[in-house]
Parts: C-alpha cells; structure tokens; sequence
C-alpha cells in the first residue's frame, strides 16, 4: 500500500507501543493547519477518527486562534460567510481570497447608450438579476440593460429638465429642478420610442424672479410601496422643510426642520435623517420626533454622507474630517478622525442582504469604509466600533501600470504622479477596488491592503477615447454577494464587466441569445422566441429565488450549538462530498451554496413580481419595433450600436 | 570570512550556517537582529532545544537548497491544487512519518513558514480522501471512542448529509 507521494505506507508505519513522534504529538494548532488544507467535506472523516481528532475539528475555539493568526485580531471585523462559525468564515475566507487572487478573469466591455457627452453620474447594478441602469443628471437620462453584457438597452430620454436633485430606484427617477419643481418618473412605462412618457408633476416649476423653494435632496426607497400609499420619497428643500411623499405624489408629511437642507436620507422604517450646514436632524418615522445634533464639521454639497442604517451611525467626510454620529438611543456619540490630507472620496462597504447588524456573527458583523486621500493614499477603517478615535485598519497606496495609452504621461493638473491617482473605490468583506484612469483598477486585500491583481483588462480599440483622453474611473460596484467574485467598472460612457472564476450564468444565458439569434430566419419566429425567452428567464428568476428562500425559512432565526453549525457546514459541503470530485469547481460550488445557505436574511428583491413581469414584456416589445433593422445584421456588436442609434433619433422626436 | 550563525540541537551538536541560509527561520533572523544591531561580528550560537540534531540537519539542507528561493508574499494560501508542493519539497519530505512530524514542529517552532506548509500539504494529502479507518491505519491511531459515540458522530453526519 502506498499514500500519494509514493511512500509505502506499511513498511514505515511505527507499530503500536513504540514510543516515537507520531502525528498525535502535533499540537491541535498544526494539526489544524494540516485540515486547513483539505477541503470541507474531508472534516466529516476526520471527525470519525479519534476523540482528538473529532474535538480540533469541533472546536470553534481552535478555529478562531487559526482565523485570528491567518487575518488578524480585531474584535471587530466584516462577516464574509454571514455565519457565527469560525470554520466555516476561515475556510470561505480561504477560498474567496484565493479565487480574487488566482482564478481566470472574464471580462466584458460594453457601450451603455446615453447622452453625446458620454457621461454618467450614478449607476445602479442588480447582480442577482443582472441589471444595470445608469443615470446621467445633465440630460436627466436614463439607461438600462442587461448587465453581464449590456444587451437589451432600453434609453429613457429626460425631457430637457434642469435637474437641481434627484434619486433613483429601478422602477422610478424622482427630480426636483432648479425652478422648484418636483417630478415623479416612471421607468417602467417611459420608453424612447412610445410617447407614455409618464412623468408626474408633484410641484410644478415656478415662473419668476423671486427665491422660491428648491427641493435640496431626494432619497427615494428602493423597496417601493406597490399600492403608492406608504411615503417613498423623502425630500429636503432650501427652506428647511423635510417632506416625504407617496408614489401618486401626494404629501404624506412635513416637517420644519431648520436652515436649508442639504442631504436627506430615510431607511423608510425608522428614522428619516436631514442634515443643514451645521446640524442633523433625526427624524421619528413612526412618532415624527425630531432631534437636533450639532456637529463641529461643515457640512455641504460636496461633503461625503453615508448611513449605516443597520446600526444606526451616520458617516461624514468632510475636509479632512471624518465623524461617525452613532444615533442609537439614548444617547448620540461622535467619533473622530482628522487626517494629514483632505478626502476626495469615501465609501461604505457593500451590506450583502443583512440590513440589520447581528453581532452573534464572527467579527460582530462590522462594516468596513474606505477614504481615498487627496495624497491617493486609501484608509480602510470600521464604522462599528465605539472607540471615540477612529483606529485605520489599513493604509496603502496603489500603482496602476498604464500600457499603451497614447496621451502624454506624466503629471496630471494636481501635481501628483498619474500612475498613483485614485479616482473610485468600491469595497465587501474581503477586497478593495481602486480604479484610476481609463478603466484602470487593482485589487487589494481588505485586511492588509495588500494588492491582490488588477481587475480590468484594455477596452476595445474601437473606442478610441479610451486611448487618446486622460478618463477617470466613474464607479465601481460588486457583487452584493460576497462570495461571487465578479463586478462593473463604469468609465465615461462604457462599462466593463469582470468575473474571476466559473460563471455558471453567463453561459447560459448567452447561449440562449445566440441560438434565439440563430434560429431566427423568419422575423415573427424571433419575436415569439425572445419574449419566450425573457419569460422563460424571468420564471428561472422566480424559481431560483423560490428555492432560496425556501432555504432561507429552514435556516432563518435560529441559534445553532457549535456542533450543529459543524453538522451545516458539513451539510453544506455535500455536493462535494463524492471523493471523486475534488476538482476546485466542485469545492468552490459547494462553499458557494454553503455560504448561499448561511445567511441569516433573506435577499430582498427590489422590484415587485408584477413590476417585473411588466418590464419584461416592456423589454420584449421594444425588442419587437427593433427586430427588423436588427435581423439585417449578423454582427451582434451592430446590432447593439444600430439600435442605440435608432432609440436616439426616437429619443429626438 | 564572514561570521556564522552556530545552531545547536538539542543533543548537543553544533551546525554553523551561512547567515543568509539560518535567515530562512524568521525566529533566528529576528533574533540576530535584535541581538546584533550592528551586523554580525563574530560566532553566533543560537541553541534550539525542541530539535534533535538528525532533523535539524534537515532542516538546515532545506534551507540551504531554498537559500536564493524567494517565497511568495507569507499569507498567500496556497492549499490544494493551485500550487502543489515544490518538486524539490516532495522528494526532500518523502522521510518516514516521524520524521516529516519532527520537521514540522521544528519548522513551526523555528518559524520557517514555506517549510511548514510543504510538510502540512504532505501530510494533507496522506488524509486526502481517506476513511476514517484508512486515516487510523495510515496514522497509526486507536479508535478511543464508544461504539455509542461513533454511532452519534456518524447520525450527525448522515444529518448533515441529508440536508
């Protein structure tokens, strides 16, 4: 008998009674670096062994000392598994931090048709039902498609509105202007080539000279009320007036809070948040109580806020301070932090699906943000900790090697080397992204800061401005599931999509396009087939989301002793369990569903089954009044371009 | 001729070794500099009591074949099939099992992060895919639980399985 490195096992094996070294004299710290090694599925053998085997595997204390030498020792740190194991976050960790590290990328770069200019101001992504819509403030413009591949793109023109604030959800842009007006937009029933272009006028734009009120800012709730009762729009005007509004347009609410305001938010259950220049007003949902907070930072238009409803703490940036107001009752505490430099960018952590915190899970469920200073250093630190100074858990900076761009290297217009400039930051429990210029953007280790890899590869030489002019990189977004390593670059008017390892729907999902594409030789057949298609996708959604929830229900709520969590996250490990599997698809899949199951919350969709099938069959018809020009062309690069020509001459009439 | 570090195991013997190779042990390196501020000037002896003299010889071979190696970053994990075990590594730790545990422990104890984790990937793929009673063969271990407590870990399995 020999083991796999070839040593015959029998010859060498020491007999019984003898007295020397055997792998029961390794202490259980190696011997958990030993099982580190192996994947999931092996522990359940292991456990069978020997008592002392059984109670390494087991013993969540030994997993912890294991986690806390591989990551580090902070009391507070992001959940990565969304589970109060330690073996299972260690080894999910494990697995997610290599696949950022090692696995082959896929990219994809597509043009989102929008405004002649190119720009975007916010994007919204949907990785889950592969949605990506962007929004472009000048032109009040908005684009939506798919967003693995930017097919099916829908342009909703904005009707030339000077756009004072807005806010935007995946079914609806609410706007106010800079003549005082308020206006609701339906996504779903505006399209370019229809005239139901369905706007509501909630105030109209006001005539004249005279100051009037301006809506100062809009947070508009992304899980929407389908019977437009219930307030969904929160607004904040010049004159201090908070109000919030249902989706008919009609006040539910007002409040007098102070000076003008200028950000306002609401988590749309419990609190709504106002901030003027020097004060934050915390707002009651329920009871409409209003309490006033002095804050020793101006606040402006250009001040960085971010709220951490889970938790209750309201982040600023301002300058070069940062302050995290932690509003839980009963008493308001401020943390600080003054930087050497001023910040230019800020972001909160991606939330996954856990909208409130739990601190049973490892690392207390903490929420990490990032800062890029203006010296293009990049800060990560933890929005919930109640240390009064806030502590950096890590600092770097980022060398993005530019190739083959021809415009002048060298300083750009701040003085600093341009190889070194941030200009995005996205981050999750386990990595940071920093993009610079032209799509540039590396990955780095949350926890050290380390570089991991660049995550984006050269556009497409037909887009020649991605070569010739100097561009910033506008956002960055990942997944909301940590444990799917994919994401969006957006720069200037192109996106590119990126996804480090297997892709199970991608192919799918391509290969349905093609053959619909394929098969189409007579014009009706094509349009039966991709509405069939859509549904066909739109049930498959459903389905899955059904399953998951399912699991979600078994799961949900309950507090699992040690050994039962082992039991699960053996469970979970299952669909590797055949020894014959051992290939890293099948680990990778299995920690994947591990993970999927774990989570405590369900995921919450954002759009309504009803609205969904709605922009569904939107989808299809508009598919429908393009089909003929596009059938003409084989290429389906053209395809795309022909019908963004078409949707922006429609867009003209 | 520059000074030595001197290693000397437990039973008493001494192996001096080129700076640049002891360095491989992050424990003795530190300790040099610590110890040393200047540079080193002369004989160093450093005595590692938890290791006997055959395998730290062992070590020290390991080392000195790994003396120009640069490792990659420590904290890169590197388990299973993404980077098997060094060709070089394989063969030097094909050594009858007390053996390959006696270097772990010292490259534990020593601090010799790449050669920890050569001897843990070996002794991970002798579990590899195991049963249980392959594992308490192989490894030389007595089943020590109750027929009732194997039954209760084996239904906890099942359970897990059937979910």
């Amino acid at each position: 008998m020999k083991d796999s490195l070839g040593n015959d096992i029998h010859g060498e094996i020491p007999s019984i009674g003898e007295s020397k070294l055997s792998i029961d004299h390794l202490p259980p710290e190696l011997l958990v670096e030993i099982f580190s090694k192996l994947e999931l599925f092996q522990l359940r053998s292991i456990r069978l062994v020997c008592k002392k085997w059984n109670s390494v595997v087991s013993d969540p204390i030994v997993w912890e000392k294991s986690f806390r030498t591989k990551f580090g020792n902070d009391e507070i740190f992001p959940s990565f598994s969304g589970t109060s194991s330690w073996l299972v976050e260690y080894l999910s960790r494990l697995s997610n931090a290599k696949r950022w590290k090692k696995a082959p990328g896929q990219h994809l770069t597509y043009q989102v048709i929008n405004e002649e200019t190119g720009h975007n101001d916010s994007c919204l992504t949907n990785f889950y039902s592969d949605r990506f819509l962007s929004y472009s403030r000048v032109n009040n413009n908005v684009s939506i498609c798919t967003l693995h591949n930017g097919k099916n793109q829908t342009f909703i023109p904005g009707n030339h509105y000077a756009v004072r604030s807005y806010s935007v959800n995946w079914n609806y842009l609410v706007f106010g202007t800079r003549e005082g007006g308020l206006y609701i937009k339906n996504l779903i029933t505006s399209t370019s080539s229809g005239n139901r272009s369905s706007v509501k006028e909630v105030i109209p734009d006001q005539n004249g000279p005279e100051d009037h009120e301006i809506i100062e800012s809009i947070h508009l709730s992304q899980e929407f009320d389908k019977n437009k009762v219930k307030p969904d729009i929160i607004t904040g005007s010049s004159l201090g007036v908070v109000s919030t509004y249902n989706l008919d347009g009609a006040l539910v609410h007002s409040w007098k809070v102070g000076a003008t305001i200028i950000r306002v938010f609401s988590d749309f259950k419990k609190h709504i948040i106002a901030f003027t220049s020097h004060t934050i007003s915390i707002i009651d949902y329920t009871s409409h109580k209003v309490e006033e907070v002095t804050i020793d930072i101006q606040i402006g238009p250009e001040t960085i806020i971010d709220i951490d409803f889970g938790d209750n703490n309201i982040v600023i940036c301002s300058e070069n301070h940062i302050r995290v107001v932690d509003y839980s009752d009963p008493t308001i505490f401020i943390r600080r932090l003054d930087l050497g430099f001023n910040i230019k960018r800020g972001k909160l952590q991606q939330l996954g699906h856990r909208t409130r915190r739990d601190t049973s899970l490892v690392g207390k469920d903490g929420l990490y943000y990032a800062n890029v200073l203006d010296d293009d250093t990049v800060i990560v630190w933890n929005v919930r900790e109640s240390t009064e100074t806030i502590k950096i858990r890590c600092k770097f900076q980022t060398e993005f090697k530019y190739k083959e761009l021809n415009f002048n290297r060298g300083i750009p217009p701040n003085g600093r080397d341009r190889d070194y400039t941030v200009n995005a930051v996205e981050l999750n429990s386990s990595v940071i992204i920093v993009g610079g210029f032209n799509g540039y953007c590396n990955v780095h280790d949350i926890f050290t800061g380390k570089f991991l890899r660049e995550c984006s590869i050269k556009f497409p030489k037909k887009y020649p401005y991605m070569y010739n002019y100097q561009i910033p990189v506008k956002d960055i977004q990942l997944n909301e599931r940590f444990n799917i390593t994919n994401g969006i670059i957006l720069c200037a008017d192109l996106v590119q999509y990126f996804q480090f390892g297997d892709s199970d729907r991608d192919n799918t999902k391509t290969e349905k396009k093609k053959s619909s594409i394929g098969e189409a030789v007579k014009k009706g057949h094509t349009i039966k087939k991709t509405i069939k298609d859509q549904l066909d996708d739109y049930d498959l959604e459903e389905y899955k989301k059904d399953e998951l929830n399912k699991m979600f229900t078994k799961y949900n709520g309950s507090e699992f002793s040690s050994q039962e969590e082992l039991s699960i996250a053996i469970a979970l490990s299952k669909s590797a369990s055949s020894p014959e599997q051992g290939d890293q698809q099948d680990e990778s899949e299995s920690l994947r569903r591990a993970l999927e199951l774990s989570r405590n919350q369900t995921i919450s969709t954002e759009e309504s089954d009803d609205e969904e099938l709605l922009r569904v069959l939107e989808l299809s018809k508009h598919d429908m009044v393009i089909s003929p020009t596009s059938l003409q062309s084989a290429n389906e690069e053209e395809d795309e371009e022909l019908r963004r020509i078409l949707e922006l001459s429609l867009a003209d009439h | 001729m520059s000074a030595k570090v001197v290693l000397i195991s437990s039973d008493d013997e001494k192996f001096p070794v080129e700076l640049k190779v002891a360095e491989k042990s992050i424990l003795i390196k530190n300790m040099v500099l610590d110890l040393n501020p200047d540079g080193l000037e002369e004989d160093f002896e450093i005595p590692t009591p938890n290791v006997r003299a055959t395998v730290l010889e062992k070590v020290i071979e390991w080392c000195e074949h790994h003396k120009n190696t640069v490792f990659p970053d420590e904290d890169d994990e590197d388990a299973k099939k993404s980077a098997p075990i060094d060709e070089w590594d394989k063969n030097f730790l094909k050594v009858d099992q007390e053996m390959l545990y006696e270097i772990i422990s010292a490259a534990n104890y020593l601090n010799i992060r790449p050669l920890l984790d050569a001897g843990c990937k070996t002794v991970a793929e002798m579990i590899r895919n195991k049963s249980p009673e392959e594992l308490r063969k192989i490894f030389n271990i007595v089943n020590d639980f109750t027929p009732e407590e194997e039954a209760a870990i084996r239904r906890e399995n099942e359970w897990a399985e059937d979910r």
